[in-house]
């Protein structure tokens, strides 16, 4: 029989566990699968950080499944034509880390694959739909990297940053 | 100090070792010296014994806080702990319980270790085949989870 440990008694035990693995993609998206209860405690873990890891962008699809009508209609003005069909979690709120210049690489990354012209105002869209999302959310940034700068912005001046924009 | 297991075995340690145990090193400051054993029902002999050798070994290594992250790296395990991890998976998570329970971070860190260290590279069906867990998901559910998620093996 499986520990208790293992099956949903002593959550803080089993997520010691996990987070020792947190830079482990491969591994914590193994643990999602596993079964119910490892899933809800290895995803949080997997879309803590994104952007700043090598796997693929296509992750970004998955935010934009909260994405207002008009939003989605800016974004079909450029060509992007796909139905963002809902997700099982609430993504955008487990971000912790946020690397200005990675986002931007994703946004970048992510637009190739959807085979559109690189503009620059879509980039644009994209990274404020992006900002929006994590604000909206709750994303309870730990870490926010600028990428003009070398600062580490704490994320309260995150916030009155944006409220004053 | 004298210490009981769940089933009623006494052991006797050096209180050096006994605070290595932060549930312990309290109890004895607050009770001071006494001859009376501590009873400890969570913890069965066996086990008791093999948390004993893992305090008797690090007796002299300096106290970790809780605030120090040594978690991060998973392959820091030094040959003794590994070799003293080498139990079965029963045992293994008796010690994790026990580790919590008795608050020894040292031994839970090395404990979640090995266990993190046996998840790490393995598929969902391998990992449930190691800990022997059912796959509770609805095909629908799990096929979900993995479109969501495709991007983790995707570069």
């Amino acid at each position: 029989m499986a520990s208790k440990i293992l099956t949903g008694d002593m959550l803080e035990l089993m997520e010691n566990i996990l987070n020792i693995l947190d830079n482990e993609i491969y591994s914590l998206h193994s643990c999602a699968l596993v079964s119910r209860y490892w899933c809800k405690l290895s995803i949080p873990l997997l879309w803590q950080n994104p952007f700043s890891i090598d796997q693929s962008p296509s992750f970004i699809s998955q935010y934009f499944s909260s994405l207002d009508e008009n939003e989605q209609i800016i974004l079909k003005v450029y060509g992007i034509n796909i139905k963002f069909p809902n997700t099982l979690f609430n993504y955008a709120k487990f971000l912790k880390f946020l690397d200005l210049s990675r986002l931007e690489d994703k946004v970048t990354n992510w637009i190739d694959l959807q085979h559109v012209n690189m503009i620059h105002s879509l980039k644009c869209h994209i990274i404020n739909f992006l900002f929006k999302l994590f604000i909206e959310n709750g994303a309870n940034l730990h870490k926010l990297d600028l990428y003009f700068s070398d600062y580490e912005i704490k994320p309260e001046i995150f916030y009155s940053l944006e409220r004053n924009k | 100090v004298k210490l009981t297991s769940s089933e009623g075995t006494e052991f006797i340690i050096d209180r050096k070792v006994a605070e290595k145990s932060v549930l312990l090193k309290n109890m004895l400051e607050d009770v001071g010296e006494s001859d009376m054993a501590i009873p400890l029902p969570n913890v069965t002999g066996p086990i008791l014994n093999k948390v004993i050798d893992y305090c008797t070994h690090h007796r002299d290594d300096p106290f970790v806080s809780q605030e120090d992250d040594s978690k991060k790296v998973s392959d820091d395990i030094d040959d003794w702990d590994a070799e003293f991890c080498k139990v079965d998976q029963g045992t293994l998570f008796e010690l994790i319980l026990s580790a919590n329970y008795l608050d020894i971070k040292p031994l839970l860190d090395l404990t979640c270790k090995t266990v993190a260290n046996m998840i790490k590279g393995k598929t969902p069906d391998e990992i449930r085949k190691t800990f022997n867990i059912t796959n509770d998901f609805t095909p629908e559910e799990e096929e979900h989870v993995r479109k969501e998620n495709e991007w983790c093996e995707e570069r």
